[in-house]
């Protein structure tokens, strides 16, 4: 009489034991990888030298942003946002270049959507954890004085700059109305990613840097060098390297 | 077949009781030489007890902004605010804490300073503002740059002339002291110590700290009573300051031009976060509350003496693009309106709060 329970509670233990984001059966994980190009170089922090619309050849140093709010399409389906997905890719840690999209149905995916940034809320709910923690991962990508985060940071050098350093750095902040600098990116994969509980797909994305620096306004880097604070030049800004993702490839 | 039944054998066996002694015994001696009891000081003098540490809403007054969403009040995460707030180790140095500058008889601003010396006796450029009914407020700083209490403690921690650390060093110290990991498993669980929780604890801290036992606030639940002085200033007061200094809070926590000359610091004010123009030289309204324990007065101190900040409202008003409307006549008052305002601004003292033991450093 005693044995079917003591056997329930080592089942139910074993359960409960689970690593979070081993999937469930009927879940599956979609993993995301990055590599940031300027057109169609690899970018390489420090020693690469590129062009950019305007002429100016420039080098970078530092290449970092946020990608949150994972929303993923099922192929002739509903879209369905992935719930506490928040990731920094920073060029400078190749561990940050690929992440995972977990406990996703078991199905094909036709589309991948996704922030650009840290949503508005987050910027306004207190101290956050993991990707958001100023004193850790987010170390360098928070305003603590004007509270929020910088969703996206570039920095580096180039000739045309009339500083004595060279150098120029782009801190891209606001959340808030006019000057938000969020951006919302939606990506249709022509191959479809197909999640399976033992087979997790690659979406191979695509970030091309030098969008950062023309579209909505061509950047001419011996006027435009240094942005620290949310105003027209960061959500132009935005608004060029909004279009900087594409889809390289799917392998299931 | 018989059925093994191992409780009722084990229960009646001597030798299973003798062990379970000696096994509770020499538990509960590591249970006691582990936990440091946070009530206790070092030399064994009981501390203020914290069982009555809680956040109520005093009657009539409007509903908070912190939430302690996540962060319900304990006793155990005050005591664990209380310590970090009073903890220099949060300095690059181990020289300045939080309450260096927030001192508790000052309702937590930094008395008798207009801007105060951090580490290495560095200055700044604003006054140390005071520290109560910090759950009503929408911004924190002067020009409300920080959204949420639980990221305002990274500022001065961080900053060269306040404490001049580095946050994440910040909580190495904290997760190399065995003191701090017991004292984080007592308030959060576990020994983790992060970021997250850190700040939760100094949020517990500041926002535990409710000024509402002012005559005022006993005159309001009906308790008291105001004399007639005291009557006639707080009816000056409605007229002539209480759009600012909005009841029961003594302000709305805008940000206005209150006509103050720019000094040689031209401090911008809001326009500093915003870059609004409209927004030059404001600055967030402060509580009329506790005004006894912390002059000097306004962003930068500069005025040492409530006469000295009415002086400034009858003649002083510096007029600008940005000066709030509600002060381009001034604020004139006789002088016998004078001493009766006055006399209403001391009913929002609040001794009780400056001299509560339970928000003493208690080491």
């Amino acid at each position: 009489m005693r044995t079917p329970l003591l056997f329930a509670a080592a089942l139910l233990l074993m359960v409960s034991c689970r690593k979070k984001d081993d999937p469930q059966p009927n879940k599956g994980n979609m993993r995301i990888v990055i590599e940031n190009k300027v057109n169609n170089d690899p970018l390489v922090l420090q020693t690469g030298v590129y062009q950019n619309a305007h002429g100016d050849s420039y080098s970078v140093t530092t290449c970092k942003y946020f990608l949150s709010n994972f929303k993923v399409r099922k192929k002739g389906g509903a879209v369905v946002n992935v719930p506490e997905t928040y990731f920094l890719v920073d060029q400078g840690n190749n561990a940050s270049l690929g992440f995972t999209l977990p406990s996703l149905d078991i199905t094909e995916y036709d589309q991948v959507s996704f922030l650009i940034g840290v949503d508005s809320t987050r910027n306004v709910s207190g101290a956050q954890t993991g990707a958001l923690d100023p004193s850790g991962q987010a170390q360098g990508m928070f305003w603590d004085w004007n509270t929020g985060y910088i969703m996206a940071r570039m920095e580096g050098s180039s000739p045309q700059i009339p500083t004595g350093s060279g150098q120029f750095a782009f801190h891209m902040g606001g959340f808030k109305g006019a000057h938000s600098v969020l951006r919302y990116v939606t990506l249709d994969l022509s191959t479809a990613a197909n999640v399976q509980s033992n087979r997790t797909p690659e979406v191979h994305l695509k970030a091309d840097v030098n969008k950062w620096f023309e579209g909505r306004a061509v950047v001419d880097f011996s006027q435009t060098y240094l942005i620290m604070s949310p105003g027209t030049d960061a959500s132009r800004m935005a608004d060029n390297y909004s279009v900087m993702f594409s889809v390289d490839h799917v392998e299931n | 077949m018989q059925m093994y039944h191992p409780k009722k054998t084990l229960f009646r066996s001597s030798r299973f009781w003798k062990r379970s002694l000696l096994g509770i015994l020499g538990g509960s001696l590591v249970i006691v030489a582990c936990q440091k009891d946070p009530e206790i000081t070092s030399n064994g003098k009981p501390k203020a007890p914290l069982d009555n540490i809680s956040f109520t809403v005093p009657q009539g007054w409007p509903a908070p902004f912190y939430t302690f969403a996540g962060n319900p009040v304990t006793k155990e995460g005050f005591a664990l605010g209380r310590k970090l707030f009073f903890d220099p180790i949060l300095s690059r140095d181990n020289s300045t804490s939080c309450g260096s500058c927030h001192q508790p008889f000052s309702a937590f601003s930094h008395l008798d300073h207009n801007i105060s010396h951090g580490i290495e006796g560095k200055v700044g450029t604003r006054n140390s503002p005071p520290i109560f009914n910090m759950a009503w407020h929408t911004s924190f700083f002067w020009d409300g740059g920080v959204n949420h209490i639980e990221n305002q403690p990274i500022n001065p921690i961080e900053n060269p002339v306040e404490m001049d650390d580095k946050m994440s060093n910040v909580i190495s110290k904290l997760q190399a002291s065995a003191e701090y990991r017991m004292m984080f498993k007592a308030a959060f669980g576990d020994e983790m110590i992060d970021y997250q929780r850190f700040n939760r604890a100094m949020a517990l801290f500041m926002c535990v700290l409710v000024s509402d036992q002012s005559k005022y606030d006993r005159v309001k639940r009906g308790t008291a009573s105001f004399t007639a002085q005291e009557q006639s200033g707080y009816a000056l007061f409605q007229s002539k300051c209480g759009a600012c200094h909005k009841e029961p809070l003594f302000t709305d926590f805008s940000f206005r031009n209150n006509g103050l000359a720019p000094n040689a610091v031209n401090d911008s004010g809001r326009a500093h976060i915003t870059h609004d123009a409209a927004d030059l030289y404001k600055f967030k309204i402060a509580s009329l509350r506790n005004l006894k324990y912390t002059y000097p007065y306004m962003h930068d101190g500069r005025f040492k003496t409530l006469d000295a900040v009415l002086d400034h409202y009858a003649t002083g008003i510096q007029s600008s693009p940005t000066l709030d409307p509600i002060l381009t006549g001034g604020i004139a008052l006789s002088a016998q309106e004078r001493s009766d305002l006055l006399a209403f601004l001391n009913t929002l003292n609040d001794e009780v709060f400056v001299s509560d033991p339970r928000f003493k450093e208690t080491n």
